[in-house]
């Protein structure tokens, strides 16, 4: 069984890049000459077989949210967010309110930004801090958990409601936003629903509104941060009509309320569309973790046990992460760090926080990536979207920004002492850059032999061109 | 046609002048950027990558509207009685300043568009889309972006173009933060993306000071084979492009006071790099917000104010032989469905597609849809092709051969004055 192999130390190297955002030598070293499946139950948390743990609740942090300009908050709530995954799992440098140390897994930070990618709001359309904030906590929480459960907490989450529009789905002035979305875009996909299915979801999700939209006044939120908005089923506002959704006529409704009436999202995850939505997620999961062309035996494999497990996201993860596909040659660096990956590792390599590197909401657009705001409702792009010429020159600046930064417990003040090879060798190791190229290396060699003409400046170039090396872009 | 100085009301309300844009008139050449910045080693690599187009070069800007851009409330037939039927709370009033002709109204908040319409150089192009009816954003784009209709490539129609031109890489640029737009994606080459604003010259002030070694390390990894994985080379060319690109277009971001923001930026960054002249033909930028399925009034007239200021602006800013070579296409994915839902429109079919420019032959075209004879889900039916469009733009405008990056032949009409007509 391919689950029984040793891990080497560059294929640990891998699965830690993947799962998380990198890992120190010594968590290299804990890793290597384990089994594959022994390394997946260490990164993930647990074992097969054993109860899902719900992922960490970060809490509701009120100096975060009790801040008075929108744009600060939102920028507080971004840096937190990049802090912690970049922290992680050092429990000494994690933040307070996150007490405990089993829950310092990275592979819950990236699972949430899947999901926030997957079910994509904005926080600029939802308008409501708390509501976005909160429904990341809940992404974070259900990361493993049932893909029926997540897809429903999710439906009538006050962001989703807001971001959709379903909040304005009423019997007598239907809207059909959440319900084409909800299986475009969030399960089945194209192809595996006709017009008249969006006509027949769209009733089905009738009624499933906010307080607000339902006639009470906007809350105007305290400085305890309580979402404007919280979701209500009002059944006068539902068409309890019967309808053809899927070929089957039934009382349904978007989350059945009695059980005279057929449950649409049961449907789309375990029923009906189980199979094609189960094909979609596994796709999406082995792009995410994996190589951005996986191959299609790859993901029947994984959707298989997917479906297996009755939509189990734990059993999805852990297929991807055993599968031979993702520890091949052809897997190796194939996932160019989007944005936020890319300030992590410069976070985590400098041990610098994101506001010590000015990060901020301008500097992450002009990469292209502002979590809490994705571009549309299909979230963000991936791979080569991020190569492009706008989007590098901002890195660039980025990388900029670390030219006159010294570092804790490390630095490149020595360099111009010493030899090509051994300045070269430090510059990589200060980054943590492991299996690098030999054209990087000559590069780099080129560059000290002329660097060290103009000492003054030689060390602040250094700290900057090690995060625009080509093996720094990709993990 | 004459200059005219174009005051600007920008999207906050406040009023500005566009004379700070005039200055990049004297910026035309390489060796002006030479002589400016004093960088002459790299530079002079650069002018080995940037070549001037040939004079008689038509230069095309597309312009997305990304969500589906709703055609009865652009182009509105206020005098049918079905309109107001449909959708009572979501009517345009309009007057006789909006008229284009049958009955028909441009969008108040479209004033440059319809003193374009007045001129002669605006074409409304109606109840244009497809017989694939799925109303989603993406398979919809995508149909608009590679020119197909069954998807059976990923590369745009004017990548295809690109692919088969003496265009450099330069030639196609969008505006933008990440990816190049498929619409730009050719089976050999992509494009360049440019920001709207934010000089993205790496390193610049610093060189003299020596940083020139870093600066050059970005170019070499290409060179070197630098990286690994399977996109080793492209992470490593994208290096050099993006360090070169940065340099090349700096003038561009040299003013950033007053800049106005929005869309309206993008614009003037497309009309600067097509006065610029280091190559670009083709420019492709998209305005999102059009998805209007709730509140749309408030939001969908802000839309098309900030889109018409836009056009307005990017006009008077264009040189003037270069502006007498340019033409706008503007389309979107779907329009909006004919009935109204609470306070928007739910994704529909045919929408409206506009094409501006000092050469284009104006007034209305195709065939108004009719309220009256509509699909089996009571909405618009197409009339015209969208492919048909493209086959007009690239034969009469770019020269080339629509049926080698079409496929086959989707017809024409006549949208164009004195048509280039490569096979016509």
């Amino acid at each position: 069984m391919s689950a029984d192999t040793e891990v080497t130390a560059p294929d640990a190297a891998h699965l830690l890049r993947r799962v998380g955002y990198g890992g120190s030598a010594q968590e290299i070293r804990g890793l290597t000459g384990k089994t594959r499946r022994e390394c997946v139950d260490i990164v993930l948390g647990f074992s097969e077989g054993d109860v899902v743990p719900e992922g960490p609740d970060v809490g509701q942090p009120e100096w975060v949210l009790n801040t008075d300009k929108f744009t600060n908050v939102a920028d507080e709530m971004i840096l937190w967010w990049i802090d912690r995954m970049s922290t992680l799992p050092n429990p000494v440098k994690a933040p307070s309110f996150c007490p405990s140390r089993a829950d310092h897994l990275p592979i819950y930070e990236r699972l949430a930004f899947f999901w926030h990618d997957h079910f994509a709001c904005d926080i600029v359309e939802v308008s409501d801090k708390v509501a976005m904030w909160d429904q990341i906590r809940m992404f974070r929480r259900l990361a493993m958990a049932n893909f029926d459960s997540l897809t429903r907490e999710t439906a009538v989450h006050p962001a989703m409601l807001v971001m959709l529009d379903n909040r304005s789905n009423k019997v007598e002035t239907p809207q059909e936003n959440f319900s084409r979305e909800l299986m475009e875009l969030y399960t089945c996909g194209i192809g595996h629903f006709s017009e008249s299915d969006v006509v027949a979801m769209t009733r089905a999700w009738t009624g499933h509104l906010t307080n607000v939209s339902n006639g009470d006044d906007p809350k105007e939120y305290s400085d305890f941060a309580q979402m404007k908005e919280t979701y209500i089923y009002e059944p006068e506002a539902h068409d309890h009509g019967r309808k053809y959704l899927f070929g089957i006529n039934a009382n349904w409704n978007g989350i059945a309320q009695n059980p005279s009436e057929r449950d649409a999202i049961k449907e789309l995850v375990l029923g009906a569309k189980r199979d094609a939505t189960s094909l979609r997620l596994a796709e999406l999961i082995c792009k995410y973790f994996c190589n951005p062309d996986p191959s299609s035996g790859f993901v029947e494999d994984v959707s298989s046990a997917f479906s297996d497990s009755d939509m189990e996201i734990s059993a999805l993860v852990r297929a991807v992460l055993l599968h031979d596909e993702f520890w091949s040659l052809e897997s190796r660096w194939a996932l160019v760090k989007d944005p936020v990956d890319y300030v992590v590792s410069i976070l985590k390599h400098t041990g610098l926080s994101s506001h010590e590197i000015s990060l901020d909401w301008t500097r992450l657009e002009s990469m292209g990536m502002v979590p809490f705001h994705p571009p549309s409702v299909a979230g963000w792009g991936s791979g080569t979207d991020w190569l492009a010429t706008s989007s590098m020159a901002a890195r660039g600046k980025i990388a900029h920004e670390l030219h006159w930064r010294e570092t804790a417990e490390k630095d490149l003040e020595n360099l111009m002492d010493l030899g090509v090879d051994e300045a070269v060798e430090q510059i990589l190791d200060f980054y943590g850059m492991q299996e690098v190229s030999g054209g990087t290396r000559q590069v780099l060699s080129d560059w000290f032999r002329r660097a060290r003409h103009k000492p003054w400046w030689a060390t602040s170039q250094a700290r900057t061109l090690g995060v625009l090396v080509p093996e720094f872009q990709v993990r | 046609m004459s200059e005219r100085s174009v005051i600007l009301e920008s999207i906050s309300g406040t009023r500005m002048s566009m004379e700070r844009r005039h200055f990049l008139k004297g910026m035309l050449s390489i060796g002006a950027l030479e002589g400016l910045f004093g960088l002459s080693g790299s530079i002079k690599h650069l002018g080995a990558i940037a070549s001037p187009l040939a004079d008689d070069k038509k230069f095309l800007v597309t312009v997305a509207l990304d969500g589906g851009n709703d055609h009865l409330n652009t182009l509105i037939p206020w005098n049918d009685g079905i309109y107001h039927d449909k959708r009572p709370r979501l009517t345009v009033p309009v007057g006789d300043a909006q008229l284009v002709g049958e009955g028909l109204y441009l969008h108040p908040n479209l004033s440059n568009l319809k003193s374009f319409y007045d001129s002669g150089n605006l074409a409304l192009i109606r109840g244009v889309g497809h017989a694939a009816d799925d109303r989603s954003h993406f398979s919809s784009m995508a149909r608009w972006m590679t020119g197909t209709e069954d998807l059976t490539t990923g590369t745009g129609w004017l990548g295809r173009f690109k692919d088969g031109s003496d265009l450099g890489q330069f030639g196609t640029v969008a505006i933008g933060r990440t990816g190049i737009p498929r619409i730009l994606h050719g089976p050999k080459s992509s494009g360049i993306v440019l920001p709207p604003y934010g000089q993205i010259s790496l390193f610049r002030s610093w060189r003299e000071d020596g940083w020139e070694p870093a600066w050059n390390a970005l170019r070499g990894f290409e060179m070197a084979q630098a990286g690994n994985g399977a996109l080793q080379s492209e992470v490593a060319k994208s290096l050099r492009l993006t360090a070169e690109t940065g340099d090349l277009v700096s003038p561009i971001y040299e003013t950033e006071v007053g800049a106005p923001g929005g869309f309206v930026n993008d614009l003037l960054v497309a009309a600067d790099i097509l006065n610029l002249n280091v190559g670009t033909q083709i420019v492709h930028a998209g305005l999102p917000g059009f998805d209007t399925h709730d509140r749309q009034t408030g939001t969908h007239e802000f839309l098309l104010k900030e889109l018409d200021i836009a056009i307005g602006n990017f006009f008077a800013n264009l040189l003037p032989s270069v502006r007498e070579n340019t033409a706008v296409l503007i389309f979107s994915e779907f329009g909006r469905r004919v009935s109204q839902n609470e306070s928007g429109t739910d994704h529909g079919t045919a929408g409206l597609v506009m094409l501006v420019g000092d050469r284009v032959r104006g007034g209305l075209h195709g065939v108004q849809p009719s309220l009256r004879r509509l699909d089996s889900r009571g909405d618009l039916r197409h009339e015209v092709d969208f492919r048909s469009i493209y086959a007009s733009v690239i034969s009469q405008w770019l020269g080339a051969d629509p049926e080698e990056i079409l496929g086959r032949d989707f017809g024409q009409l006549l949208l164009f004055e004195s048509p280039r007509a490569f096979l016509w």
